[in-house]
């Protein structure tokens, strides 16, 4: 095996073929095993009509080396991902197109003889604000059998969505802690009792789930049944119909803060994106990080100037809001994300190297931490030396705002709770972070006590 | 759980019903992979009425679009 190439610890599960990395680009091997069913993929036009529709990556047959030349069949580059997300860190709505994007493939795939062989919500991706299906041997030539996927599809897919629509929207965690999707007797065990009178439901969660429970201690000796095309057809479309359907049932209260949440007046407000947009223009990032951008107001000055942008926050509805912003404007340089940065996304996974961890997806051009500094310091407790020593290992380029206490949110956080936050102050907080950066700009805010700061990481060139 | 008896009796019957036949084994997911055999057998009826159905409602709107421009003309 070829000593430059580093196969991806997420790759090892399909015998189809395996993703590798070599002199910084990306790379998927196709085995021999999988010839037929690739020949078929591009010679059939399934690849054509997919890629044109926007739901499978493009890629070029490559002539390079494999890294694994026994089983080789080709090596082909694929698009470049900007950044690669996981469904618990999407949002109802990205769940929801994820899942609607599977089906639409699966039907597309039918209409060229083809079916996919895998439904996994880690083989999609979210590129120019769209989901796209980035495993390019994840079909195979159709058979007349049940669809292999569809206990992947509904553990992935329909079981989260369920749980959000119907119990709790904050829920989608759980696809965290079951790698393989959301088990359908946990899900049926979870859902309200009014779920079960609806034959939908009923059948793909509920009967499902003891239908899985019955199996689990038989070894059912079941014959390779022949499944006719309008039966197959019709699987996908009434998940597709269900899926459709659901929404978040949220009270319009839960949405209405939103809209509300600065404390000081539309100039402040103006000026302060001035000073960003000044300061973007001096980094000049190819990528950026809006860390706690709650609905996405200043990540969009960076996403707007082309840049990829990824605006993460903790609330689930502010990235709601933001992604249905995003598709009803089209964004295509914008990624809402679901992170909780004091318990930012983990490495999971076999070796607990399957799945990224946040800061192993990193290091981004520039981080934007934008009236998220008294949150991390005063809620959370975290000292500035811990703060500044996370964001030096996430960015190269720091905006960062500085909130003293004087000013009426620090003051809500500090309501509650006893002040023992002697060393929360603007001229500690230069003298930590400047051992990690370089302060090349201070800017007052007008018509407030706040600071932006424009930092360059010490550690990088 | 008197209200869960009932599946449970639709799927055993269903699995009666169903051809056994001794080609293959198949693993923990034949749970799902009963449940898709009969749901699929279900859907299948339903989606090919759909399909005739969106058929004939095309058909006449079809005709009475023709219908519509001739009173036109």
């Amino acid at each position: 095996m070829s000593n430059e190439s580093r196969i991806l610890p997420s790759s090892f599960r399909d015998p189809s073929g395996f993703l590798f990395e070599r002199e910084g680009g990306l790379y998927r091997q196709i085995n021999r095993i999988y010839k037929d069913h690739y020949d078929q993929l591009l010679s059939g036009g399934l690849y054509r009509a997919l890629t044109e529709q926007g739901l499978l990556v493009s890629h070029d047959e490559v002539d390079i080396s494999p890294p694994d030349p026994q089983p080789a069949y080709k090596i082909i580059k694929p698009r470049f991902v900007p950044f690669i997300s996981y469904p618990y860190e999407w949002c109802f709505t990205q769940l929801k197109e994820a899942a609607l994007a599977v089906l639409k493939i699966q039907k597309t795939a039918f209409d060229f003889g083809m079916s996919l062989k895998d439904a996994s919500a880690f083989n999609i991706q979210f590129v120019d604000g769209r989901p796209l299906l980035v495993d390019t041997l994840s079909f195979e030539k159709l058979q007349l059998k049940p669809w292999v996927a569809y206990r992947q599809f509904c553990q992935h897919f329909l079981n989260p969505l369920l749980l959000m629509a119907y119990k709790d929207f904050e829920l989608n965690q759980l696809s965290r802690i079951f790698i393989d999707g959301i088990p359908s007797s946990l899900t049926s065990r979870l859902l309200p009792f009014r779920t079960r009178l609806r034959p939908s439901l009923a059948s793909h969660v509920h009967l499902h789930a003891l239908s899985q429970r019955y199996f689990s201690t038989k070894t059912a000796r079941v014959r390779e049944r022949k499944i006719r095309p309008v039966s197959l057809a019709g699987l996908v479309d009434s998940l597709e119909s269900l899926v459709r359907r659901l929404n978040l049932r949220l009270k319009k209260t839960e949405w209405a803060h939103y809209y509300q949440e600065t404390n000081y007046t539309p100039e402040a407000f103006e000026g302060k994106k001035k000073t960003v947009e000044e300061f973007l223009d001096l980094m000049k990032p190819d990528t950026v990080w809006d860390l706690g951008a709650n609905t996405g107001v200043f990540s969009r000055l960076a996403s707007r100037r082309g840049i990829n942008t990824v605006a993460f926050d903790v609330d689930l509805i502010a990235v709601e809001l933001n992604y249905r912003e995003c598709l009803d404007k089209n964004e295509k340089h914008l990624l809402p994300l679901v992170m909780d940065l004091t318990n930012p996304t983990p490495a999971i996974g076999w070796e607990n190297r399957e799945r990224k961890s946040l800061s192993e997806r990193g290091p981004v051009d520039a981080a934007l931490a934008l009236a998220l500094l008294h949150h991390l310091a005063i809620s959370n407790n975290l000292p500035f030396p811990k703060i500044a020593e996370f964001l030096r290992r996430i960015c190269r380029w720091l905006v960062i705002e500085f909130v003293p206490k004087t000013d009426s949110q620090v003051q809500r956080l500090l309501a509650t709770r006893e002040d023992i936050f002697d060393h929360y102050t603007q001229s500690d907080f230069e003298e930590q972070f400047s051992r990690s950066f370089l302060i090349v700009k201070v800017a007052p805010i007008k018509g407030t006590e706040r600071t932006l700061y424009l930092m360059k990481n010490r550690s990088c060139p | 759980m008197k209200l869960f008896l009932r599946p449970i009796t639709l799927l055993a019957l269903a699995l009666f019903l169903l051809p056994l036949c001794a080609y293959s084994y198949i693993d923990l997911g034949s749970g799902s992979y009963i449940i898709q055999l009969i749901i699929a057998a279900f859907v299948g009826i339903t989606f090919s009425l759909k399909i005739y159905w969106k058929k004939i409602r095309t058909r006449f709107s079809k005709k009475e679009k023709v219908d519509k421009n001739i009173d036109v003309q």
